[in-house]
């Protein structure tokens, strides 16, 4: 699951999770995060660098 | 003391302070962090918990959560509450969380027993359900403030800075600090002139400085004026936050007051 805040600022992030998830598939990372605002770098690689681990969990429950 | 707004959202405002010390500018700042109460979910019971995530995981996702309240003036804290912190409606408002699998519980699904209580974002995903899988969690959100955990924290990133003075003086129009400088705060105009542009996006580098040939440019900042920036987790508006930031500060120096007086 994606982190509800960032680690480094606070900020909540995770509002923005499923609508950035839908639209890099056909766009930019960094253009998306830029429209979501998504501004600092710390937030940035939050979604950057996120891997939805409990999807690939879930079929061994 | 002058306040000039620069920027303001809801969930962020800067402003030009002027005429105060360092310590005023860093006293409202700490206060916007630490003591402005807000709401936040404290203690849960889980029932059922059949995800993948587990019950600490969630408890943490849950009071991570910013929840908003209509008026926050209606709650006190537990310490400050009529009850002595034994948990009365004044300082506990109760919730539920139930949901039962395939989908996403969203933070939308918290349902307050108060309609004037509400998560600040609709939707921040809390647990994936597979087939079958339930959550069933009952709890309480309470008001404190950010000294005792960073989930009652209103404000999450504050900071000031010093307002730069730029000083342009026998400049001969090359434009190499125009390049130089990350922030493009300065331009030059058609005639070839040295124009500052943003003097609030200066982070006093002093690149232009160094790439100055001719000395023309002195970067210096005030002593006696902030840009503050504070930005608020969403539960609070920024404007709100710091008006009772600046109450709570208020609060304390009557305390001193008081305990001064009695003491002389």
């Amino acid at each position: 699951m994606i982190p509800v805040r960032c680690f480094s600022c606070g900020k909540v992030i995770s509002s923005v999770w499923e609508e950035y998830r839908e639209r890099i598939k056909s766009e930019p990372p960094g253009k998306v995060m830029d429209d979501l605002g998504i501004e600092r770098y710390c937030c940035r690689r939050m979604l950057l660098s996120h891997v939805e681990v409990v999807d690939m969990l879930r079929r061994y429950q | 003391m002058n306040v000039e707004l620069i920027e303001l959202r809801d969930d962020r405002v800067r402003f030009l302070l002027s005429g105060v010390t360092p310590a005023f500018a860093n006293a409202i700042r700490r206060s916007c962090i630490a003591e402005v109460p807000k709401l936040a979910i404290d203690e849960i019971s889980i029932y059922e918990n059949t995800s993948v995530l587990f019950d600490e995981q969630i408890a943490l996702r849950l009071g991570l959560v910013p929840i908003r309240a209509d008026d926050l003036k209606v709650y006190s804290t537990p310490d400050e509450c009529q009850c002595g912190g034994v948990g009365c409606p004044g300082c506990r408002i109760d919730f539920m969380v139930t949901a039962e699998g395939p989908g996403t519980v969203y933070s939308r699904d918290i349902k307050f027993s108060e309609p004037a209580v509400r998560a600040a974002f609709d939707n921040i995903p809390l647990v994936v359900l597979g087939e079958g899988e339930k959550l069933v969690i009952e709890g309480f959100a309470t008001l404190r403030t950010g000294k005792e955990h960073a989930k009652w924290q209103a404000g999450t990133l504050c900071g000031y800075k010093n307002l730069p003075s730029i000083e342009i003086i026998g400049c001969n129009g090359c434009g190499r600090c125009v390049k130089v400088c990350p922030r493009g705060v300065l331009v030059l105009d058609e005639s070839d002139t040295l124009k500052v542009k943003d003097i609030t996006e200066c982070s006093l580098c002093r690149l232009c400085v160094e790439e100055c040939e001719q000395r023309a440019i002195s970067v210096m900042p005030l002593e006696d004026a902030f840009i503050m920036s504070i930005e608020s987790d969403g539960s609070i508006n920024a404007k709100d936050l710091v008006r009772m930031a600046a109450e709570e500060l208020k609060k304390k120096a009557l305390v001193l007051q008081d305990t001064l007086a009695s003491i002389s």
